[in-house]
């Protein structure tokens, strides 16, 4: 075997290599993206459970149209990240006019029920902020990932795509509107 | 926290029995310490420029290095002394007038187990040299904490080639914490290298700069971005900036080391007794560790753990 065929078979097994170690990296991002989506899904369904204790404690004070906006809210698997969105933009609103009938109604706002419900809104909160920038952080490394040569040429043969940012509304720093 | 938003109250009588005590006691020390450096450099030069010159000087030069060490013995002792009514009078009771309820042990340390359980640094502390004093425990704004300073030293090699590595020459303090975490998460400056990083994955944030600078380790990576808020990042560069700190969250408490740091509570025997000073001292100190809960906002996280558990 002359020396031109080693070396034409080095480079082969060199870009094969290559071809699967890029592939396994862009696999591995795209997993720790899927696990990290599920973590907003996770989130998102205890918020959602928060949010119907919220209701139950303030269901006497609670108007029609937050009773209408809960109705409208709807978790099921498979959602796409602008339902999603969509779902959590929904219960931002929710929010606030929950904190709104405790501002109305001081001796709501001054039970252990409301204080208790305040700190669980709080902490799930947290939870979902966590989830959003740990799956943003993720499909950043995704993204970049399969837009950069030449990793993008693996990208592009094996069908990656860029994914979509979870995008969450800054709605404390709004005013509450007062709709009850 | 601004250091005077509390106030201290000064007895005058009080004050002058202190100043009374201590002054004297820190003149004498000031006396001794600068008889024994002068005994230990008078008998270096008639050691070394003596020996040629006459056998009485070499003589003499040998005798100073035992005065030297026995008026270094009385020093240590008066030390001691000074430290015992420095830390009574002085920290102590600037201690009592800031903290709803507090213990402090001038002589009181983390126990070695304890931190060893903890899991804090790479060498196992038992079988370090530990010296620890100063232990304040207390509560503030409903968070209760403990300190102590702590000096952690092993030696390595032997014969000419021995020497000492110290793993912390600074504080140890202990906080409460509100947030229900199942895994711990610790961040780590890069260039400190004897925290303990095992058992733990590497969490890479949001933030390259942050990610560059600090080692972040969790059990989980959801744990690690729910205790690493971008203000909480934001706060442990402004800390690093002062000084090198290590953090360590874990459930129900966070520790924070500073190994660099000066011991707190330390009194200055080379300036003159001034009792408002060292009282404006010990605030400085206590500053520096109460401000810990404020910026951390551990005070609002117990409220909203009490409340999430009521």
């Amino acid at each position: 075997m002359n020396t031109g065929i080693i070396v034409a078979l080095a480079i082969v097994v060199v870009v094969i290599l290559w071809y699967v170690a890029s592939m396994n990296s862009i696999r591995a991002l795209e997993i720790k993206v899927k696990e990290s989506n599920s973590g907003i899904d996770v989130a998102l369904t205890k918020r959602y459970d928060v949010l119907t204790k919220q209701l139950a404690v303030v269901k006497e004070y609670a108007s029609h149209e937050s009773k209408t906006l809960y109705e409208t809210i709807k978790l099921r698997s498979g959602m796409s990240m602008a339902e999603k969105q969509e779902a959590n933009s929904k219960m931002d609103a929710l929010t606030k006019q929950f904190y709104a009938v405790g501002e109305a109604y001081p001796e709501l706002l001054s039970s252990n029920n409301f204080k208790q419900l305040q700190a669980a809104i709080s902490d799930v909160e947290e939870h979902l902020q966590a989830a959003r920038r740990l799956y943003n952080a993720n499909v950043t490394a995704y993204n970049t990932k399969i837009v950069m040569f030449p990793t993008s040429i693996v990208a592009g043969a094996i069908g990656a795509t860029q994914k979509e940012m979870f995008v969450a509304e800054e709605y404390k720093r709004e005013d509450v509107a007062m709709s009850f | 926290m601004d250091t005077n938003q509390y106030t201290v109250e000064i007895d005058p009588i009080f004050e002058k029995n202190v100043r009374e005590s201590l002054e004297p006691l820190r003149k004498k020390i000031k006396i001794l310490t600068s008889l024994t450096t002068g005994c230990f450099i008078a008998g270096a030069c008639m050691w070394i420029v003596g020996g040629a010159l006459s056998i009485g000087l070499l003589g003499l030069g040998f005798l100073l290095f035992p005065i030297a060490i026995i008026i270094q013995f009385k020093n240590s002792k008066l030390r001691y002394e000074y430290n015992q009514i420095y830390k009574q009078f002085v920290v102590e009771q600037t201690i009592k007038q800031t903290l709803e309820d507090y213990k402090f042990d001038p002589y009181g340390r983390f126990d070695a187990n304890y931190l060893d359980a903890m899991r804090m640094f790479a060498r196992t502390v038992r079988t370090c040299t530990y010296h620890g004093e100063d232990m304040l425990q207390g509560t503030y704004k409903g968070v209760k904490f403990q300190q102590a300073d702590a000096r952690i030293s092993y030696t390595v090699g032997s014969g000419k080639n021995k020497r000492t590595v110290w793993v912390m020459k600074g504080r140890i303090a202990e906080f409460e914490y509100g947030k229900d975490i199942h895994s711990s998460v610790i961040v780590v400056p890069k260039k400190y290298s004897h925290a303990n990083l095992g058992g733990l994955q590497k969490v890479q944030t949001e933030n390259v700069a942050f990610n560059k600078k600090y080692h972040i380790l969790s059990g989980d990576t959801h744990t690690a971005f729910y205790v690493l808020t971008p203000q909480l990042m934001e706060y442990i560069e402004k800390l690093n900036a002062k000084t090198l700190t290590y953090l360590r969250f874990t459930d129900g408490r966070v520790f924070i080391i500073q190994p660099n740091v000066g011991g707190a509570f330390e009194p200055n025997f080379s300036r003159n007794f001034d009792f408002r000073a060292e009282v404006q001292h010990v605030k400085n100190d206590m500053s520096s560790l109460l401000s810990i809960i404020d910026i951390l906002d551990l005070d609002d996280t117990m409220e909203q753990h009490r409340n999430l558990h009521s």
